[in-house]
């Protein structure tokens, strides 16, 4: 007993009403996913020079500062601003659901805010926590948009994932260099090539993940209209802009551009976010991406 | 369909009380915890009455929404959301050139109608998505948000593959069908199905409405109605997330009715994203921890 063979090819869904709903979030959820990331990333890069270096470095005390101000401040703020009965966001703690990354993310985050506090109060013993659940904070949002029904979102989980995480990188090194210049620290260098290679790896990941959602016909929101334009301005300020700065930085270094390309990355990584959010609602409220990605037929 | 024993219990015009087990006389079937129970919406029945919406917004208390007209046919009510839990869609056809086709196949011919509801899935992508264990499975087997859990954090209105879940701007909790968990729990027949004047709409055990269902189908491909088959059903056409409860008899492809032909669930994906990521950080911490070995031996 099978369906008719015919398929959405001739536009036959009804009256082009969504299939789907659209996710309720915007751009304060863009944001925690790349203060998230970032911090995430930062603790894990502090671990590395701390463990690495082996001389007194400011790269991880500079990490345990942005791991608490985001794990305890800005980040579980946003998260419960953005619920519609934020007085119950303890109800999260209520269960763990191991197919919810939600879920998975409500306890990543805790024990993220809960070993930084520890860490930045001089606790060695929790860095090396502070920095695993770290790399929960950079990997857990993408399977949380990856898991929806969102057509630009579940394409193309893998890449989706690869292109959060190396984004994650990015900021989490160009912060640190950041702070490394404000308070004085020594090590840019080191961070800076972190950056660059993060970058490039994002760009690369970018890439394919474009040409995946191309494959799948769900590339519309982010080819054409505002979310395509506020796309390519973040890849022209988290990619373009801090690759030509750190490429004069290697012929003549200096700080004030290593600076701008830090902020670049930031900026333009939740620029890129945000569009990719809004992209992803857009492409939910097309019945005719959605019911052609689960077509079914071969 | 033959009169139940019991309801010869009944001869008075009014009675004092709720009828114990009514739902053996309005839908022949005795409601009991740890059963599987579910809705068959055969939409070669349906005539568009629209019953099932308004005893589905009576008796659940919903309130109403913009009243204004779509340009959809009949179909004002657009969509399933917080406060519209039944929704009947209208499908008219035309031919290729515009004009209403002059021969038409028997039943519902070139004006599909189709009670849309919840599809209480087997797999529910709303509940495994749920963090805080709002979204329930009851011991009917059917899938329920606990108003009183709810915190609106709006992840489940996404995950559902049919697009059903829906926040409130009233309350800001995830509202949609309980498949009257409350009537269940006290006997009744859920109120679409017993409002449903063609039976279009049919409550009862999942099994026994799989094989009433099976038959229906038969029996129409008897008339001559090739087209009609079964969606929803686990190994057939939307049975991807482990069978639907509520599930449905179309007569045309699944996207003329906005169904997807293989829906998705969103729990499969956590592990090939989370990996990833993990992956794809792992390698850029071994490219920071080159950088780092390099900055050491320069000093």
């Amino acid at each position: 007993m099978n369906a008719p063979e015919r398929v959405t090819a001739d536009g036959s869904t009804y009256y082009d009403r969504p299939a789907v709903k659209s996710s309720v979030w915007g751009a304060r959820v863009a944001l925690y996913t790349v203060l998230g990331g970032m911090a995430g990333a930062a603790q894990a890069i502090g671990a590395l020079a701390s463990a690495l270096l082996r001389r007194p470095t400011t790269i991880a005390r500079n990490a345990n500062r942005i791991g608490v101000a985001i794990g305890v401040g800005a980040g579980p703020a946003l998260l419960i601003a953005d619920l519609h009965t934020p007085n119950r966001w303890y109800n999260m703690l209520r269960i763990f659901r191991p197919t919810s990354p939600m879920s998975i993310g409500t306890y990543v985050l805790s024990t993220f805010a809960g070993s930084s506090l520890l860490a930045a109060a001089g606790v060695r013993s929790a860095q090396v926590p502070a920095a695993l659940a770290g790399v929960g904070m950079a990997t857990y949002t993408p399977a949380l948009l990856a898991a929806t029904a969102t057509p630009l979102w579940s394409s193309t989980p893998r890449l989706l994932a690869a292109e959060f995480a190396t984004s994650a990188f990015a900021t989490g090194a160009a912060v640190l260099s950041l702070a490394e210049h404000l308070g004085g620290g020594e090590d840019t260098e080191a961070l800076d090539r972190i950056a660059l290679v993060s970058v490039i790896a994002h760009a690369a990941a970018s890439i394919a993940a474009r040409r995946e959602h191309e494959r799948e016909g769900v590339e519309r929101p982010l080819s054409e209209g505002r979310w395509s334009t506020m796309h390519k301005a973040g890849i022209a300020l988290g990619i373009a802009l801090p690759v030509a700065c750190y490429a004069m930085n290697a012929a003549r270094p200096s700080a004030r551009r290593s600076m701008l390309a830090a902020i670049g990355i930031g900026v333009g990584g939740f620029l890129t976010r945000w569009a990719l959010i809004g992209a992803g609602n857009e492409s939910a409220r097309s019945a005719r991406e959605y019911l052609r990605l689960h077509g079914g037929t071969p | 369909m033959s009169l139940p024993a019991r309801a010869t219990e009944y001869p008075q015009a009014e009675l004092g009380r709720p009828i114990r087990d009514e739902s053996e006389l309005t839908a022949g079937v005795t409601i009991e915890p740890g059963r599987r129970y579910g809705f068959f919406t055969d939409t070669t029945l349906c005539i568009g009455c629209k019953a099932c919406e308004v005893a589905c917004k009576e008796w659940n208390a919903l309130p109403a929404e913009g009243l204004s007209l779509s340009g959809m046919s009949y179909d004002n009510t657009r969509e399933l959301s917080a406060n519209t839990w039944r929704h009947v869609k209208f499908v008219e056809k035309l031919s290729g050139d515009g004009a209403r086709p002059t021969s038409m196949p028997p039943y519902q011919s070139h004006w599909l109608m189709m009670s849309d509801v919840c599809k209480h899935c087997a797999h529910a992508p709303c509940l495994e998505c749920c963090p805080t264990g709002a979204l329930f499975r009851t011991e009917f087997d059917t899938v329920v948000v606990q108003q009183d859990i709810c915190n609106g954090c709006g992840y489940c209105v996404p995950a559902c593959p049919f697009g059903v879940v829906d926040l409130s701007s009233i309350d800001g909790k995830a509202h949609k069908c309980t498949l009257c968990y409350d009537r269940l729990k006290g006997g009744f027949e859920p109120a679409c199905a017993k409002a449903c004047p063609t039976d279009s709409i049919q409550f009862g055990e999942l099994a026994d409405l799989h094989r009433r269902a099976g038959d229906r189908v038969e029996h129409l491909r008897e008339l001559g109605r090739d087209d009609a088959y079964l969606y929803g059903v686990p190994g057939g056409p939307g049975g991807e997330l482990g069978g639907l409860n509520a599930f449905f008899l179309l007569t045309d492809t699944p996207e003329t009715y906005n169904l997807p032909r293989s829906p998705a669930r969103g729990a499969d994906r956590v592990r090939p994203s989370l990996a990833s990521g993990l992956a794809s950080f792992a390698l850029l911490a071994l490219a920071a921890a080159g950088a780092f070995l390099a900055q050491r031996s320069e000093r």
